[in-house]
């Protein structure tokens, strides 16, 4: 659930989400799910023709298993709350 | 986990076909109830026109009717649409067919987007377009191609070391 | 070796992962990548996040890999090969 909290943590934020497939979506993070499904607003793809309809998407949910990477800018992630929360949650996944 | 999964059905929320103006709108409710659920992020989604990605690269188009939790969906009016690509992996022609009623198993959803209805056939104009059976002969040979130069490249890969598993069902 | 188990010593293999919080790390990936950042959190899926981070890309051919360079991002689990610790 760690990361589940940290994706509500940059909800409204500007991220780029690269698929499994090589492309990047780039749009402002509208919400996330328990499973990191993703749903993107004002999307612009980076660098793929391959997908010419994107241009009228408004909104794209993504489902999260297709996610390679998540970029996101520096400033929006607190480290050291981040780090505190991995040790938290490793306590907890060792306690079960 | 918070929250249960299987509280979440959408299709409840559907039934009132009646729509009554003062009654809060759907969306909001349900955003309200159950923010940051999978069910929240496509509900507003849900009886407009939406284009979803499979993995297995199949584009298609048509309206929202309900899902579930899995991202399970029922799509109405489907038109499937294939994209050709010259050799610079930009398309240039394009072959669409109705199909009618889909109901996709959500762990073969990629992506799935809403249309701008204003805008959503404006990158057609600059395609051709072809009759559907032959876009999908020539899509057939462009997969067969994939898969074959991702076989080889999987090989080559893995001599150094490198793991880049291809998954032939995944031509997305 | 001592017998003794203190809070330290290492139980499980996600712990190697825990001890190397704020330290450079290098991660193989699926799909013929590697990266090296500093990493910033994890789970037990190997889900993380990598700042300062450098993403590269292999190729089947005899070229150097291609070079990304990256501020932060989160790494999905999935594609996660090996974590290793990682100088620099």
């Amino acid at each position: 659930m760690l990361f589940f909290s940290f994706f509500k943590t940059l909800v409204d934020q500007e991220v780029t989400v690269e698929l499994k497939n090589d492309i990047e979506i780039k749009g402002t993070l509208k919400s996330v799910d328990q499973y990191l499904n993703l749903k993107i607003d004002n999307i612009s793809t980076v660098n793929e023709g391959k997908y010419p309809h994107l241009k009228s998407v408004k909104t794209l949910f993504i489902r999260g298993s297709t996610v390679r990477y998540v970029h996101m800018s520096p400033s929006s992630v607190d480290c050291t709350l981040l780090q505190d929360a991995s040790r938290r949650e490793a306590l907890v996944q060792s306690a079960k | 986990m918070s929250e249960s999964p299987v509280t979440v059905q959408p299709s409840q929320e559907q039934q009132p076909q009646t729509k009554d103006p003062s009654a809060p709108n759907v969306e909001d409710l349900y955003l309200e109830s159950y923010a940051f659920t999978t069910a929240a992020a496509i509900v507003g989604s849900v009886d407009r026109k939406v284009f979803v990605l499979l993995r297995d690269g199949r584009n298609l188009f048509g309206i929202l009717r309900t899902f579930d939790q899995f991202a399970n969906l029922v799509l109405q009016d489907v038109v499937e649409r294939i994209y050709l690509n010259d050799e610079s992996n930009t398309p240039k022609k394009f072959g669409e067919t109705y199909k009618g009623v889909f109901m996709v198993r959500g762990e073969n959803v990629v992506m799935l987007g809403e249309l701008d209805i204003d805008k959503e056939d404006d990158h057609l104009y600059e395609l051709e377009q072809i009759p559907f059976e032959v876009a999908e002969k020539e899509l057939k040979i462009a997969h067969a191609k994939t898969i074959k130069d991702e076989k080889i490249k999987g090989k080559k890969l893995l001599e150094k070391g490198l793991i880049n598993d291809f998954v032939k069902s995944d031509l997305y | 070796m001592s017998t003794l188990r203190t809070e330290q010593q290492s139980q499980e293999p996600l712990d190697l992962i825990r001890f190397q919080l704020d330290e450079f790390v290098l991660v193989k990936l699926r799909g013929a990548r590697e990266m090296k950042g500093r990493l910033q959190g994890y789970d037990s899926h190997c889900n993380m996040v990598l700042s300062e981070a450098q993403e590269f890309i292999f190729s089947e051919k005899d070229v150097e890999p291609i070079v990304k360079k990256t501020e932060m991002v989160f790494v999905r689990g999935d594609s996660v090969i090996l974590v290793s610790p990682s100088t620099e």
